[in-house]
């Protein structure tokens, strides 16, 4: 096999050093990866990159191995969660065994972006459950913010919280019941803060301890 | 590409040409045209095209290209997120700098 020189895309110059190694990259929201790395560096003009492009086809190889790792990872969390497969099919309006598909590592980008996305915010698959009404997908939002806050309380103050939301023709009503929280003052009727009006709709917050 | 994989996660060489050619970088803006300062035969001068661009609401980015004509390549020898100021708050910078002038009047 003839080996075709390589030649410095910036000057044309003949003149490179060569260097490999190997390089670990982050798969995003899931595994590292290794691959050959494969530079050169021009002695002309001093530009350095993977001229060949064989660096970009290594990444390409080990990358899509890390991908196929993750998507069976995300497919199994989310069965963990009671998500399964046909349930995401049918909520999200999809070819009946699209999963099965991806899982066998017939998926695309695509495919990857969409279960990265449910895998993040799984409370997605309620709100495509009730097909996207406006009105739902907020009132989940307004749930898991408060459910968040809720566990960003307790482990900040050590108190047990229960969150309550309310919805109501025109309001949203969230309480927060709180057990133990020690910077709660004595009189514990008074909420420690309160959010007015929001827009159209009232939202109030309120924490009291008990 | 290092800077291409940190600022923009485009981890090839491809992914990058095919984001330009999508029209990724959004509202390009001329910065300047400065001959290659690495040029072997200085007595061929070479221009390097400088540009600032967004892509999306968080990133401000800066792309540098010339055109080789020993390779009859185009080469891009910077793709990297603008360290320089995001010219998107630059009117807002005025007011403030006028505001602070007030101040300064007023307070005399």
């Amino acid at each position: 096999m003839i080996r075709e020189s390589v030649h410095c895309p910036a000057c044309g110059a003949i003149s490179l050093e060569r260097n490999e190694g190997i390089r670990t990259e982050q798969l995003t929201f899931g595994p590292q990866f290794q691959f050959k790395e494969v530079m050169y560096e021009c002695s002309s003009c001093g530009e350095s990159g993977d001229f060949t492009g064989e660096t970009d086809k290594n990444l390409e190889v080990a990358e899509r191995h890390a991908q196929e790792s993750a998507l069976r990872n995300y497919i199994e969390g989310l069965s963990e969660m009671h998500i399964t497969m046909a349930y995401i099919e049918r909520v999200f309006e999809l070819p009946a065994r699209t999963l099965t598909r991806w899982k066998s590592g017939d998926f695309s980008r695509t495919s990857l972006a969409f279960l990265r996305i449910i895998v993040a915010c799984p409370w997605m698959t309620e709100i495509a459950e009730n097909r996207f009404d406006p009105d739902f997908a907020n009132q989940v939002v307004i749930r898991e913010a408060y459910k968040t806050f809720g566990a960003f309380v307790e482990a900040k103050l050590g108190s047990t919280v229960e969150v309550d939301v309310k919805h109501g023709d025109n309001s949203t009503v969230v309480t927060f019941s709180t057990q133990g929280m020690k910077s709660v003052p004595s009189d514990s009727e008074q909420p420690i803060f309160s959010v007015g009006e929001s827009g159209s709709a009232n939202t109030c917050l309120a924490v009291t301890g008990s | 590409m290092e800077t291409a994989k940190r600022d923009f996660n485009l981890k090839t060489r491809d992914r990058v040409l095919r984001f330009i050619a999508a029209g990724g970088l959004e509202n390009p803006c001329f910065i300047n045209c400065k001959p290659w300062e690495n040029n072997p035969r200085p007595s061929s001068p070479i221009m390097v095209d400088a540009y600032g661009f967004y892509s999306g609401l968080q990133i401000h980015g800066y792309l540098a290209f010339f055109y080789q004509p020993a390779t009859d390549k185009w080469i891009i020898k910077s793709f990297k997120r603008n360290e320089e100021p995001d010219s998107r708050v630059l009117p807002f910078r005025e007011l403030g700098e006028r505001m602070n002038q007030a101040k300064e009047d007023g307070g005399k």
